[in-house]
């Protein structure tokens, strides 16, 4: 046996976004014939990675090398032609053409037939196409959709999209296939299957980088592992090395802790424990995946509820469904006893829900003061359409109340008020994010991952807020990717696992529970939930 | 046997000696070339161009300039009136193709125009608004090609050479290169395929077909002048591409007999045919993006669907 | 010296006459995503529109306002049956606003012929001697509206609720369908906006440069080099590049020949595009991806 040999060597990549340092000094081999995962929490920079390996992003800093030769610089297309492919988060099936049709054209660029050669149709292209042709039917096989070659692609379920978009890499003939979340959206026997496809590529002399979520999925399939947070390598090695480090299991639960005593605590026995977002049975699916599945969720007045769970597992699409900014396949969803199913978004907002969404939305070339403003138009177009125009006096006291109490919250917002929302730090500007959803005065307020992005004293100043806000009225549902933080100031809280809650129950009860950690991470494959104290939703 | 079919159809249409069909046949054969060549750059590459009509330009007078200047053989003017065609679109390419979505569209139509003024400007090459006339024409072994009825065999050898070819090219591995870069640029680099070599090359032989039809067509009327390689003629093969659908080689010669055919019947109605062109091109847009042949397939079905419905309620 | 000013007077009012086309692809580029390729055949139909009116007997000044506010409705009809079907997708919507100008074109041949239609001068014809530079009264008529008008569309855009709620809409259509604001009627809105303006665009400059049929597409085509110039989706990029499209226009048919006047446009479109293709004042960073 000789040597094992490095097919690639990233070294010391770093990559700058304008101010954001999005990868530094990342250094990792990938040795010919292993399956490496790439993992890490949400925004630690795989992506990044995966764009500046395969040519579509020049790195800041560092190189790769690619059988010794160095990448950087080069399209993707010559990236491809010497031996490396990828795949998409999306999969990006090219849905105008068959299911075959897809494989064949990975293997277009590697068959050298021409334009001039199709023209005339001369022997090489017929031939070409022949062989290609024949090629692609092995590769589906490999991935077992043979039974679908002449059905159009744009009718594959999720998981079938994902196989289609791995034969199509296989037909380019590279060594090393990067995989871009092959497992996200798919379930478990769909998971299965593809473990498979992945084993059997490996099996058959590829090299397979994959980035995946679903830890239980690179549990089953990873030799080794590179772990990734805050665009820094934290952790690489052997499953069992990476799954027992503590900085892993911190990178993907939080390292926020918030100052003891701020918990919300809701006196919600006084109102007779009636909910007031009351989410039943719900079931969203986008495109043939399912990204909810029979979700159950309450709310209580004055009552902070986090939703965590691993990236994917569905957190942000029940709050945009509660929103009505997607449509749920089935299901109920109720505020405060009214169903709101057959309400459009625009009024759910003036009945009092406001959702402050991922990556803050501010309109950012308008001031802090009319961001705020804007906040309001849904409860000024309920009081009818003069109120746009030249809002009325019990209009302009609303106002300035809901403004004042804004300011109350968030101080700094007041000093910024006539500065472009635009140039605000991450820090200011979630604070306006909230702030705008606060203008509205919502019974319910859903916060999407406000601590994304900001640095751990900034987050924890954002997220210590929150119970303040709670206990002036407004009930809380709060999806955050930092999930101790937010079982620290929420009473309640729900672990999603793959689109279904896999628990719920006291916040203190799941923070304190060794099983939920395993649970959210998913290491086993995570369909079942934890036992002992938490109560176990169906 | 699509082809033998069109074959027989071309044959009955050649030997019935009708005058009237045998102009309209070959207006529609000189609109095909480009057309076609507009399909397979809009179509199956997805690239917008809203400036063909210059190609057509610059084969028409190139071969006119060549010919009458400096006195060459109208057939080797022609292929070297083409060829030039094909590089001017080569060219632009290397430029626009930098550009996408609108900025693409106002390029190629900016190019387009400019083309044109230089036609209309250039007086002491082009005529200027006057033209150029006296443009021999085609002869081969003392056939001179000077009437409908004697251009009629060499406008459609082309035709059927140019479909045959455009086919060729779509069934070809290189054929699936180009659906994969008009669907998705990212994916087609990641399985190795240049989007911008491939987008210049296809804008090459689309020039190629354009140029092609404008100089057969110079040499078919024996006088050009700037008007027709207008942005309006730009638009009328847009509208024949769309009402096939874009992608679809057979389907473009549905466009173009379309359009011939409405404009002459409602030519004697006046300027109502650029009224329905614009309306067609919104609705088949709206309603049909397949083109207007699968449009009106679905109106069909659905229309069968309502009366069956109807039927069995009683 | 005298010449130069002269050429600098008749460039500032084709200038302002680009700049407020540029306006109009600006406002519904922003909220739709849209380049509205029929935007200059709003204002040939505009003109058209108020010159047929006056022909059938209505009073000069109220044919200007009904005709503007036909086309600015006829704007709204245009985006709720021939856009709003098609969503997003870039270049259908270039093929269909093409479309719809065609048609437009079209129907203005049929009702008009292909002739083109004078207008008289708002205030008469006597020309204005500026210290040798001789003006016709229309351009102040012309200058001064479109100043007016981009001043009050810009105290709408900034000063107003509705023009705030708009302009986030532009920037961010989902939060700000999150905050209730209603991002289809504002994608109506915006083909009114820019129906409106670009038939007073066609009404103010028809006295001075007679309107036929096809008059539009040249105006939309500098209109859309304006907004290349200021930076696209910019409206003080846009009526700014007007302004320099206007001069340059000016001076080079002044000083070159008349006959490349168009071609300048696109030379300078080109120039732009390729080399900065965020414009001056560069708003856009999406151009190339």
């Amino acid at each position: 046996m000789s040597e094992p040999e490095t097919l690639l060597r990233v070294r010391d990549v770093s990559m700058r976004f304008g101010g954001l340092q999005a990868l530094e000094d990342v250094s990792f081999d990938i040795v010919r014939g292993e399956i490496l995962a790439l993992i890490g929490p949400n925004g630690a920079g795989k992506s990044t990675l995966l764009n500046i390996i395969s040519g579509a992003l020049l790195p800041t800093a560092g190189e790769v090398h690619f059988r010794g030769e160095r990448l950087n610089g080069l399209s993707a297309d010559k990236v491809n032609a010497m031996g490396l492919v990828r795949t998409f988060q999306g999969a990006e099936i090219l849905r105008t053409m068959t299911v075959i049709e897809n494989v064949i054209a990975g293997g277009v660029a590697k068959s050298r037939s021409g334009i001039a050669a199709g023209l005339l149709a001369l022997g090489p292209s017929g031939r070409a196409l022949r062989r290609l042709t024949d090629e692609a039917r092995g590769h589906l096989e490999a991935v077992g959709l043979s039974a679908l070659s002449a059905a159009s692609a744009a009718t594959l379920g999720a998981g079938q999209q994902r196989l289609l978009a791995i034969a199509r890499a296989l037909a380019t003939g590279a060594e090393l296939v990067v995989l871009d979340e092959p497992g996200a959206g798919l379930n478990a026997t769909e998971k299965a299957f593809l473990a498979d496809v992945i084993k059997t590529l490996r099996a058959n002399g590829k090299t397979v980088l994959f980035v995946e979520h679903d830890l239980g999925l690179v549990a089953r399939l990873a030799e080794r592992m590179v772990v990734l947070d805050h665009g820094r390598v934290i952790a690489a090695g052997n499953p069992q090395e990476v799954r027992a480090n503590e900085m892993v299991i911190e990178a993907y639960l939080g390292n926020t802790d918030i100052s003891a005593g701020v918990r919300n605590e809701p006196a919600r026995q006084a109102n007779g424990g009636a909910a007031l977002l009351c989410v039943e049975h719900l079931t969203v699916r986008y495109d043939g995946s399912l990204a909810l599945g029979d979700v159950s969720v309450t709310v209580g007045p004055g009552e902070i509820v986090a939703l965590v769970g691993a990236n994917g597992a569905g957190k942000s699409t029940l709050l945009k469904t509660v929103a009505g900014a997607v449509s749920p396949n089935s299901g109920y969803i109720a505020l405060e006893g009214n169903d709101l199913g057959a309400i459009p978004a625009a009024d759910r907002v003036a009945r009092g829900l406001s959702l402050a969404p991922e990556g803050r939305a501010l309109f950012g070339s308008l001031s802090v003061l009319d961001n705020l403003l804007i906040g309001r138009y849904g409860r000024r177009r309920a009081a009818g359409l003069r109120e746009l125009i030249s809002p009325g006096a019990a209009e302009q006291v609303a106002e300035a109340e809901a403004l004042e109490l804004v300011y109350g919250y968030f101080p700094k917002l007041r000093t910024r008020s006539s500065q472009a929302a635009g140039t605000l730090s991450g820090g200011e500007g979630q604070m306006l994010a909230i702030g705008r959803a606060l203008m509205n005065r919502p019974r319910l307020l859903m916060l999407d991952e406000p601590s994304f992005g900001l640095a751990p004293q900034v987050s924890r100043e954002i997220l210590e807020a929150l119970p303040k806000l709670a206990a002036g009225g407004v009930a809380i549902l709060l999806v955050e990717q930092n999930a101790r933080a937010a079982l620290q100031i929420a009473s309640r809280g729900y672990v999603l696992v793959n689109g279904r809650i896999a628990a719920g129950g006291r916040a203190g009860d799941l923070l304190d529970d060794p099983e939920i950690a395993r649970t959210y991470l998913g290491w086993d494959g995570g369909e079942t939930a934890p036992k002992s104290r938490i109560r176990v939703v169906k | 046997m699509r082809i033998a079919l069109l074959v027989v159809l071309l044959a009955a249409v050649y030997f019935s000696g009708s005058g009237y069909l045998t102009n309209l046949f070959v207006v529609a054969a000189l609109f095909t070339l480009p057309a076609l060549g507009l399909s397979l750059l809009m179509g199956y590459t997805g690239q917008i161009s809203l400036g063909h009509a210059a190609f057509v330009g610059l084969g028409a007078y190139g071969t006119a300039i060549l010919c009458k200047s400096f006195g060459l053989n109208p057939w080797m003017t022609i292929a070297i009136a083409s060829a030039f065609a094909t590089l001017a679109a080569w060219a632009i390419g290397w430029l626009v193709f930098r550009l996408r979505g609108h900025h693409l569209a106002m390029a190629t139509l900016a190019f387009g125009i400019i083309i044109h003024v230089a036609t209309v400007e250039l007086k002491g090459i082009t005529g200027g608004q006057d033209g150029l006339s006296g443009i021999p024409a085609l002869s081969i072994f003392g056939y001179v090609m000077n009437s409908d009825a004697a251009i009629f065999p060499l406008a459609w050898l082309a035709c059927v050479l140019g479909i045959v070819l455009a086919g060729n090219l779509v069934r070809s591995p290189a054929g699936y290169a180009m659906r994969a870069v008009a669907e998705n640029e990212a994916v087609a680099a990641s399985i190795g395929i240049a989007p911008d070599r491939l987008k210049r090359r296809i804008m090459a032989l689309s020039g190629f077909y354009a140029g092609l039809g404008g100089a057969l067509y110079a040499h078919y009327l024996g006088y050009i002048s700037p008007s027709p390689f207008d942005v309006g003629f730009s638009v009328r093969l847009l509208l024949m591409v769309a009402l096939g659908g874009f992608a679809g080689i057979w389907s473009v010669l549905f466009g173009v007999f379309f359009v011939v055919m409405t404009s002459e019947l409602l030519k004697p109605l006046g300027n109502y045919d650029v009224v329905l062109y614009g309306i067609l091109l919104v609705v088949v847009m709206v309603w049909c993006p397949r083109g207007l042949l699968d449009g009106l397939s679905m109106l069909w079905q659905g229309g069968l669907r309502f009366w069956r419905g109807a039927q069995l309620a009683k | 010296m005298t010449e130069l000013g002269q050429y600098i007077a008749s460039g500032l009012v084709v200038g302002a006459i680009y700049g407020l086309i540029g306006v109009g692809f600006t406002t519904v580029y922003n909220v739709t995503g849209i380049v509205n390729f029929s935007q200059g055949d709003f204002a040939s139909l505009g003109a058209l529109g108020a010159i047929g009116l006056i022909a059938a007997g209505v009073p000069f000044s109220l044919a200007l306002v009904i005709a503007v506010f036909v086309v600015g409705m006829l704007g709204l009809l245009i985006e709720r049956v021939a856009i709003r079907p098609v969503g997003n997708d870039v270049l259908r919507g270039i093929i269909i606003t093409i479309g719809v100008g065609v048609a437009l074109q079209g129907i203005a041949v049929l009702v008009w012929g292909t002739d083109a239609q004078p207008l008289r001068a708002f205030s008469g014809e006597k020309p204005v001697n500026l210290g040798g530079v001789t003006v016709p009264p229309q351009a102040f008529w012309v200058v001064g509206t479109a100043a007016v008008l981009m001043a009050l569309l810009w105290l709408f855009f900034t000063r107003t609720y509705i023009g705030k709620a708009f302009r986030a809409c532009s920037v961010n259509p989902y939060a700000a369908g999150l905050m209730g604001i209603p991002t289809r009627a504002m994608r109506s809105f915006s083909f009114f906006v820019s129906g409106f303006t670009g038939a007073i665009a066609g009404v103010i400059v028809a006295p001075i440069a007679l309107m036929q049929y096809d008059s539009g597409i040249f105006l939309g085509i500098k209109g859309f080099v304006a907004c290349i110039i200021g930076g696209f989706g910019n409206p003080i990029g846009a009526a700014l590049g007007g302004l320099i499209l206007g001069l340059l226009e000016a001076l080079s048919s002044g000083y070159l020949s008349s006959g490349y006047k168009n071609a300048i446009a696109f030379v300078v479109l080109l120039g732009f595009l390729f080399l900065r293709p965020s414009g001056l004042l560069g708003e856009l960073e999406d151009v190339r991806r």
